[in-house]
């Protein structure tokens, strides 16, 4: 598999944001590319961040050799566990090196990834366009494994990125192939229903006291441990309150568990009306807009599902 | 609409209609195994009277066998599930868990909680015996209007044992109109007219009642509050929760110093602001007793924070026993321990 991401911009002409997928086949052939395009980065003087799994930044160190340590490293398997928190770690990046051309590597969907996780990362990967200004010169490649990934995954990131293949060729401040106006439509996502063996007990609360109640007996009886049992309280609470602040009110809330995880689902009428709502670290004021930032922080997968008129939030957190 | 899904049955075989069947890539293996750590130890029907499990949740089960004959009562227990070995078998599982979590799980509700509930679920099985029976009766036998009358004469059984025992209804926090209103509910969320509950008897042998006495035992275990009633046991977890009178929120003034006892919400968000109004006009250091506040919102903090900011000039606002689980998500919230000091 060729690819020719050294080449294309960069060098003295300023680039805008540029969000392309990297389609390869094995391990070995993504960390040579990767390292391919961090070096040219580098040479260029741009710093460079790279959120891929473990085994896969010792390849990429290991060929880059004493320009590893001019890159930045972070565990994409920690830092993307909830894909909702990988958005915050790049602007962190991007805050840090403003005005400067920047690169970055980021490979949030991998095979394994729980079909509920990746209905987040594509919807995360969607609001990276939306995120990331169009003039901010920041090139992001997403390497995706064509060999171990479904097709239908291959086919959506094509969607949402511009095609590294296609070597040089630049979209302007295009930011990839997403679509501006239709950034609240991977929202509209349907979310399955629990599965048909999962015990799902309908709180129907009359209070945040009540719900709080509700989602605390049940992750106690299902063996959720302390201290996972108030993060889990606390997220379903702010999430509750930003439906009774910003909707009209609640008109649901379930809990359930299945496969090794405890989901806690808020319902009600309302609509989204800010898609990157969670993924912006509040300001250290008083400002309001906490609900969703905290329960990402949480809670291992935050799901939101915005459509009909009702928002949906369901909170997951994993049974150790 | 979803219920509660669990299986209170002692005798699963009868039940595995209601179960879909299990992956059968897992019967495959034939090796012999020890026995599922969750599998009930004690010997059922459990005996009248039976107390040698902490947690026994007792259940009244009323059944008829293929020829529509009643048979005895017999008594289950609520917390009986139906456990799949790898090999297809079935057994009788606690949804508890095993040893320790029922172990634990007593120690939490408490033994006199505990006692208290097996009371009133052996004394209401036994004044609403005959009722039930006769619910049954009329059930099988397809009788709408002596089922509706049987029915109703449940009712009121039910609703003369909850006014009798209305103050052990209230020492475990249920209204005992609540209870009452249990039996009301259940009937209706059926919506199932006797004759069909009759011919349900008939073809799967299931107790029609039986979910009436799980909803009974629900309210018993649930108390008031409605999520919690969906929820399950009566089990005070919320980290420092005492009773679910914490609910709302009480302050307490001395001097310089003031205690909050409760739970603090957007319910809660305007009696606070009230307190930071007249505190924010206060000299000299103000210490916020937390100890006594089982829960805090960000709302809630973010109204202490102000009032930080507010008396800034006037002295310090000192933080007393800030909950656990806020402290935990103040880091994540942009307010790291740096940002707290400058607050207080």
């Amino acid at each position: 598999m060729s690819l020719q991401l050294a080449g294309g911009a960069g060098g003295a002409a300023p680039f805008g944001y540029r969000h392309d997928a990297l389609f390869y086949g094995t391990a070995n052939e993504s960390a040579e590319l990767i390292a391919r395009f961090l070096r040219a980065g580098l040479n260029q003087g741009q710093p460079a961040l790279a959120v891929i799994a473990p085994q896969q930044i010792e390849r990429v160190r290991s060929r880059l050799g004493s320009n590893a340590s001019r890159v930045e490293f972070a565990d994409m398997r920690v830092v993307g566990d909830n894909p909702a928190r990988i958005i915050p770690l790049w602007q962190e990046f991007l805050d840090r090196n403003q005005g400067r051309a920047v690169r970055g590597v980021g490979e949030p969907i991998w095979a394994g990834r729980a079909l509920d996780e990746l209905r987040e990362c594509q919807i995360h990967e969607d609001l990276l366009n939306r995120a990331v200004p169009a003039q901010t010169p920041f090139w992001l490649v997403c390497p995706y494994s064509v060999s171990e990934l479904n097709p239908e995954v291959i086919r959506r990131a094509r969607l949402c990125h511009s095609d590294a293949h296609l070597g040089g060729e630049h979209g302007g401040g295009g930011s990839g192939g997403g679509d501006q106006d239709s950034s609240l439509a991977p929202f509209a996502a349907e979310l399955a229903e629990p599965p048909p063996e999962a015990s799902v007990v309908d709180l129907r609360p009359s209070s945040l006291f009540d719900l709080r109640r509700g989602v605390s007996l049940a992750a106690a009886r299902w063996g959720l441990n302390g201290p996972r049992i108030s993060d889990l309280v606390l997220a379903t609470n702010e999430v509750a309150t930003n439906c009774q602040q910003h909707g009209q009110g609640l008109s649901g809330a379930r809990i359930w568990s299945a496969s090794g995880r405890l989901v806690c689902e808020v319902r009600g009428p309302g609509s989204l009306n800010d898609p990157l709502a969670g993924r912006r670290r509040p300001s250290p004021g008083l400002g309001s807009g906490r609900g969703l930032w905290l329960a990402n922080h949480l809670c291992d997968l935050v799901q939101v599902m915005a459509r009909d008129g009702d928002i949906v939030v369901r909170l997951h957190m994993r049974m150790v | 609409m979803t219920e509660v899904i669990r299986s209170p049955y002692a005798q699963p075989a009868r039940e595995s209609r209601a179960f879909p069947a299990e992956d059968q890539g897992l019967n495959a293996s034939g090796s012999a195994q020890s026995p599922a750590v969750d599998r009930c130890p004690y010997p059922r029907p459990f005996d009248p009277g039976f107390r040698r499990c902490p947690n026994f949740h007792p259940v009244h089960v009323l059944s008829a066998d293929s020829n529509n004959s009643g048979l005895n009562p017999y008594l289950a227990c609520s917390h009986l599930a139906q456990g799949r070995n790898e090999r297809g078998g079935y057994y009788a599982s606690c949804e508890l868990g095993g040893p320790r979590e029922r172990a634990e799980l007593a120690a939490r509700i408490t033994p006199a909680r505990l006692d208290t509930e097996r009371t009133l679920l052996e004394g209401l099985a036994a004044v609403s015996e005959s009722a039930r029976e006769a619910v049954v009766a009329a059930a099988l036998a397809s009788e709408a209007t002596d089922g509706a009358s049987a029915q109703s004469e449940l009712g009121a059984a039910i609703e003369s044992f909850a006014t009798q025992n209305r103050h052990r209804l209230q020492s475990l926090g249920i209204a005992p109109d609540r209870f009452a209103r249990a039996f009301a509910e259940w009937t209706k969320a059926r919506q199932m007219p006797l004759a069909r509950l009759g011919r349900m008897v008939q073809e799967t042998g299931s107790d029609p009642l039986r979910g009436l006495w799980i909803r009974l035992a629900s309210a018993l275990e649930e108390g008031e509050a409605s999520a919690g009633e969906a929820a399950g046991r009566a089990i005070d977890c919320t980290t420092t929760a005492s009773s679910p009178g914490d609910a709302g929120l009480e302050i307490e003034a001395a001097a310089n110093r003031v205690r909050l006892r409760g739970q603090i919400d957007r319910d809660a968000w305007e009696q606070l602001s009230g307190l930071a109004v007249m505190a924010a006009a206060l000299d000299g250091d103000l210490i916020l007793d937390l100890g006594g506040v089982s829960f805090c919102d960000v709302g809630g903090l973010r109204i202490l924070l102000a009032l930080a900011e507010a008396r800034r000039e006037r002295g310090a606002l000192i933080l007393e026993s800030v909950p656990e689980e806020l402290a935990r998500a103040l880091p994540a919230l942009g307010w790291n321990d740096g940002s707290m000091a400058s607050a207080s």
